[in-house]
């Protein structure tokens, strides 16, 4: 108790810690309130908030500024859809991967399934740096979108869509409450490895090249190896992110990998505050909200998204995150 | 004669049509202070980046311990024992003092791989060693924004000699710093001689003749001299190309 360094870190817990309160009251306030949907609003503002939190490791630890994510993200919405199609229909994948409709197994191909396309896109990208960085993954996940668009087994342009929800355990996956439950403690866990990677040996490594490669290089760090390692890790945090997605809507469609939806995580990351725990997630609320609140307004709600989103990127240097906590990241 | 442990072994390096490094040949021996002074663009620089493996040179050899290093990576001849500083510093300035060394502590496998290493005590008391070695003692919390030119200067040492380099690459550790601070340095580095060979590529001649065992003197990227101190201040073709003939 007398301990002065206690106080910082119980503080800095406080308000995520009551965050996560609210969260667990949502489903019954919401029903209670008469208001269903927006369970489902909160799913998708939690989901987006594990993609942007996923970019965060590529770009607010390593300074990898990914325009590529969506093609991740799409990538695991794919493996649920794929292999959950695959299930209801009796006949393996390729001919020989059984489909699942297991919600751990197809997690689990999905962060697989991502994870090595951030493998292999990550080798051939993190040759370059800088704005050639950005533009080669955005050129990669053209290159997956159109790839998707033209999978006509898998609905192409259209995209697909399947009955019912993945199973976990014995849990009622239909309930939107319930999915909130689980997508409610992905989320958890994903953030709860977050913070130990940013709290390690790596992240400490990862954050000194994202200030300078050089010394790195210097001190024998192999820079490349760790790059690559950050830029695959967050990979497969999209692609988490994109299972949970498809499983919400029960649909997938090129649309996930879209360049837009790059964007919009990059834009969930820079608002929240790259680097921070919380702050890709709080972007994500803040950019859902927004875009929500100022669509049931107005059809025309982009025209003041844009100065909005610019009034906050000046207001809050550094991100929302920083407002109640200076140097989460350190 | 000492066996020498650093042995640059007639190294070319051409940027276009530009020679910057012309048949270069020169030993280290352990323990020893080799200065290597030369007007600027002489090729100093550069000549540190292709011992360390930044810059590929074109042609010739460079030896640790008689193994040639020109197919090893930058990590690997780190891991062999050698390490360099920044002519303008290269440190990690949103980190404290003592993260910056503890990088180079983890970098070469040090600290608990389970723990956080900004809250493992025996990394950052082994950080706070190396620290103090380079007089920056009780400045490990400091955040490097906010630390001075010349105590960035002596981190750079601090992550140097963190990596425990048999060799060390100075590029000039006393650029900026003021009468006192270069007085301090020039202490900090007479403590180091014996521990560890220092190639010190510097401007000050005040440091070079206080510290060096040998010099060397390169101009337009050649070897026009070697010798000690009192060799190369009598040496005709040395006062006429860098120290200028009232100088010396």
């Amino acid at each position: 108790m007398a301990n002065p360094r206690s106080f910082p870190r119980f503080k800095g817990w406080l308000l995520p810690g009551l965050a996560l309160a609210c969260l667990l009251a949502l489903p019954p306030v919401a029903q209670a309130l008469g208001q269903p949907a927006l369970v489902t609003l909160v799913t998708r503002m939690m989901i987006l908030g594990l993609a942007a939190s996923a970019l965060n490791i590529a770009l607010g630890m390593g300074g990898l500024i990914s325009l590529g994510h969506a093609a991740f993200y799409g990538i695991g919405g794919y493996a649920v859809g794929i292999l959950t199609t695959h299930a209801a229909a009796g006949a393996p994948f390729l001919g020989f991967i059984p489909g699942s409709d297991s919600l751990a197994l197809n997690l689990l191909a999905a962060l697989v399934a991502s994870g090595v396309a951030a493998a292999i896109i990550g080798a051939l990208a993190l040759r370059t740096s800088g704005i050639q960085f950005i533009m080669i993954t955005l050129a990669f996940a053209q290159m997956v979108f159109f790839l998707f668009v033209a999978l006509k087994a898998y609905g192409g342009d259209d995209g697909m869509s399947f009955r019912r929800r993945n199973g976990l355990l014995d849990f009622n996956m239909r309930d939107d409450a319930t999915f909130f439950y689980v997508s409610l403690g992905v989320l958890s866990l994903w953030l709860a490895l977050s913070a130990r990677l940013l709290h390690s040996r790596f992240g400490l490594l990862l954050g000194g090249i994202r200030q300078s490669e050089r010394r790195m290089q210097a001190i024998g760090v192999n820079t490349f190896a760790m790059r690559w390692l950050a830029f695959v890790l967050s990979g497969m945090g999209a692609g988490l992110a994109g299972a949970l997605m498809a499983n919400l809507g029960r649909f997938v469609s090129p649309d996930l990998m879209h360049w837009t939806q790059s964007g919009e995580m990059l834009i969930m990351v820079v608002l929240g505050g790259a680097g921070t725990i919380f702050g890709p997630v709080l972007g994500a609320f803040a950019l859902i909200g927004l875009e929500t609140l100022l669509a049931s307004w107005t059809e025309h709600w982009q025209i003041f998204l844009g100065p909005l989103l610019v009034l906050m990127a000046l207001t809050f240097r550094g991100g929302l995150a920083r407002l109640w906590r200076k140097g989460d990241a350190s | 004669m000492r066996k020498p442990l650093l042995v640059i072994d007639d190294l070319v390096k051409n940027f276009g049509g530009l020679r910057v490094t012309d048949h270069v040949s020169l030993d280290l021996c352990a323990g020893e202070i080799h200065a290597l002074i030369g007007p600027n663009g002489a090729g100093k620089s550069t000549l540190i980046g292709q011992i360390m493996g930044e810059i590929a040179p074109d042609a010739g050899e460079i030896l640790l311990d008689a193994h040639p290093l020109s197919r090893l990576s930058q990590a690997a001849r780190v891991r062999r024992g050698l390490a360099r500083s920044f002519q303008v510093p290269e440190v990690l300035a949103e980190y404290s003092a003592r993260d910056n060394v503890s990088a180079a502590l983890l970098a070469r496998g040090a600290g608990s791989w389970l723990k956080d290493p900004r809250a493992d005590a025996g990394l950052g008391a082994q950080a706070d060693t190396f620290l103090q070695a380079a007089g920056l003692a009780g400045r490990g919390a400091t955040r490097v924004s906010d630390l001075a030119h010349g105590e960035r200067k002596q981190l750079e040492l601090a992550i140097a000699l963190a990596t425990r380099p048999r060799v060390l690459l100075l590029d000039e550790p006393m650029a900026g710093l003021g009468p006192n601070e270069s007085a301090q340095m020039i202490e900090v580095l007479r403590k180091l001689r014996g521990d560890v060979a220092m190639l010190l590529v510097e401007h000050d001649m005040k440091a070079v003749f206080a510290l060096a065992d040998r010099i060397s003197v390169l101009v337009y990227g050649r070897i026009i001299a070697t010798g000690s101190a009192a060799e190369i201040q009598a040496d005709a073709q040395v006062r006429e190309a860098y120290l200028g003939a009232g100088d010396a």
